[in-house]
């Protein structure tokens, strides 16, 4: 992806979407594909075993629903994700 | 070359130099930027919070990357964008990169700012700019990351 955004002879201004091809991925990044770079990789591949050793997340939480910065427990999802 | 703020960042890698700079000084950014064909920019105060805190490295330093960039010449930029930027869309509306920005921190807001910044210099000078929105780059442990990770 960085390679890409590097050795694209003429991007202009473009903005795309970083992430893996992923079943339940939330965004759509057809218009960033004169960048070339397809996306691989499925994290589906870890769901059965997060799901069942994960804590259900809270549907009641708006910013559970949001890409990010919704919440204190998404804030918390990503910190968790990050160490 | 790599730049950061601090003295020293440990080990180069093969063909990698360091220079220290600081993103709040044009003057440190024309220095680290001479000579260069691109720069990829992913340096900023890394999380949210008080806008004080953000406005030097974050708002300013990357305004100064864009401007240090045209001066020398450059010829792109690549910036690490983030979700932050339209953090407040519902995830079930499967967005493309058109939507409207949507931060919901001063962090998201700064994404926003270099992506309005990024097609100034581009349309009225010719320096061109990728931003990437990384959705999220970490291992996949907990459920919500399922949908939005780059494994």
């Amino acid at each position: 992806m960085w390679q890409r955004s590097i050795e694209t002879p003429v991007t202009g201004f473009s903005v795309a979407y970083g992430l893996s091809n992923n079943d339940r991925a939330p965004v759509y990044n057809a218009k960033a594909s004169l960048l070339g770079y397809r996306l691989t990789d499925n994290a589906e591949q870890f769901a059965e075993a997060i799901l069942a050793e994960t804590e259900p997340i809270d549907s009641q939480d708006p910013g559970n629903m949001c890409h990010g910065d919704g919440s204190q427990a998404w804030s918390l999802a990503i910190a968790v994700s990050l160490r | 070359m790599s730049t950061d703020i601090v003295d020293d960042i440990g080990t180069l890698y093969d063909g990698e130099t360091y220079a220290k700079g600081d993103l709040a000084s044009l003057e440190d950014m024309m220095r680290v930027l001479e000579g260069a064909d691109m720069v990829v920019h992913m340096g900023a105060y890394a999380d949210d919070g008080p806008f004080e805190k953000l406005l030097g490295p974050n708002f300013v330093g990357t305004y100064n990357i864009w401007e240090a960039a045209h001066q020398h010449g450059l010829k792109r930029v690549v910036y690490g964008s983030f979700i932050h930027a339209i953090g407040m869309h519902p995830q079930n509306e499967f967005i493309d990169i058109g939507v409207r920005h949507r931060p919901g921190t001063f962090y998201g807001l700064i994404k926003c700012f270099a992506e309005d910044l990024g097609p100034i210099y581009w349309d009225k000078r010719g320096l061109e700019s990728v931003h990437m929105r990384i959705l999220s780059c970490a291992q996949v442990t907990n459920a919500h990351a399922l949908s939005p990770t780059m494994t």
